[in-house]
């Protein structure tokens, strides 16, 4: 095997060879990588299955040649943008289930910018939405009676105010 | 897994604050309307105590860090967890003096809340103290003071009783 790939076993048994530098997007390989050296021994990834992984894997071959994530800035305006780029928005274009799975798969192999563009399109769903908006969008059941329902709407107007 | 799209049931905490950290009070208050857990979550409750200091902290550097910024798990003390985050939030947000809609804690003239609310207050401050005196006024008012400060107060407190008490020089003896 060439050392700049890398074998990956999902947790449904699938191996993936990948290139080095793509799956050195994910600061967990990155760090197995480091740990093992020149090893031939595919990494498990007992948490990501094989179709979630190869989306993931999408992900970091357009994005591997970006530069390194510098530290998140504290600034709240910057943090507060949930704006999302070309590319990334129509790779999230997915059923919703697939798109929490890629969430979960970034967090788990500590992908941070796949991590937060996940983030910003489930708070971009939320956005703007009334209650059995947001409800209908995630199938919660609402457990309110509707005096309770009432009471919280009441203490909420300030917010509807403005 | 009984909902597989619940963010609330399917995230672990970091992640949902991580989503939760990208709305706006509005949005919040919303949330918390959606369904029982999702308004008994903590990690809602955390996202209020953030978004509470970041309109009332001025230095980014003194608040507690999002889930984006540290290692993901809340830091605060038991005591500020017991706490109902959205109503302090609330309860801060409608008084008057806060300048509506903002989200940033900064105006578009670049100072915080604060500093705001501290130059309205000077204004106001000098605006009852000038409010009927005009210049000329104010300087008949400061020549009948002889360049000195209020003296003979004898009826009201700062009257020098002896030397050496801390207060500077003694007021003068003929007073």
């Amino acid at each position: 095997m060439s050392a700049n790939k890398v074998k990956l076993s999902t947790s449904d048994q699938e191996e993936f060879d990948v290139d080095r530098d793509v799956a050195n997007r994910s600061v967990l390989i990155k760090n197995m990588l480091e740990d093992l050296g020149d090893s031939d021994q595919a990494i498990p990834l007992p948490n990501v299955s094989a179709n979630v992984l190869k989306k993931v894997l999408e992900w970091c071959e357009h994005h591997k040649k970006d530069p390194e994530p510098i530290a998140e800035d504290l600034d709240d305006n910057r943090r507060k943008t949930t704006e999302i780029s070309d590319w990334d928005a129509k790779f999230i274009q997915v059923d919703q289930e697939m798109l929490f799975e890629i969430i979960l798969a970034a967090n788990y192999l500590d992908i941070k910018p796949l991590l937060d563009v996940g983030c910003k399109t489930v708070a971009n769903m939320i956005k703007g939405k009334q209650p059995e908006e947001i409800r209908k969008l995630f199938n919660i059941v609402n457990d309110f009676t509707p005096e309770e329902e009432a009471q919280i709407k009441k203490e909420n107007e300030w917010a509807e105010d403005r | 897994m009984k909902n597989p799209v619940d963010p609330f049931l399917r995230f672990p905490g970091q992640v949902l604050g991580r989503v939760l950290s990208y709305l706006g009070y509005q949005d919040l208050t919303r949330v918390g309307l959606v369904s029982k857990r999702w308004r008994r979550s903590q990690t809602l409750n955390y996202t209020w105590f953030l978004l509470l200091q970041s309109y009332t902290f001025t230095d980014p550097a003194h608040r507690t860090p999002t889930y984006a910024e540290s290692t993901g798990l809340p830091t605060w003390r038991s005591s500020e967890a017991s706490q109902d985050w959205a109503a302090h939030f609330a309860s801060i947000y409608q008084q008057p003096d806060v300048p509506e809609g903002d989200e940033s804690d900064h105006d578009e003239n670049g100072l915080t809340l604060k500093e705001e609310r501290e130059l309205k207050w000077r204004d106001e401050n000098e605006a009852d103290e000038l409010a009927g005196m005009d210049k000329n006024a104010m300087r008949e008012f400061y020549k009948s003071l002889g360049n000195k400060k209020m003296k003979g107060k004898r009826t009201k407190g700062g009257v020098r009783t002896h030397e050496g008490d801390g207060l500077g020089p003694p007021a003068d003896p003929e007073v």
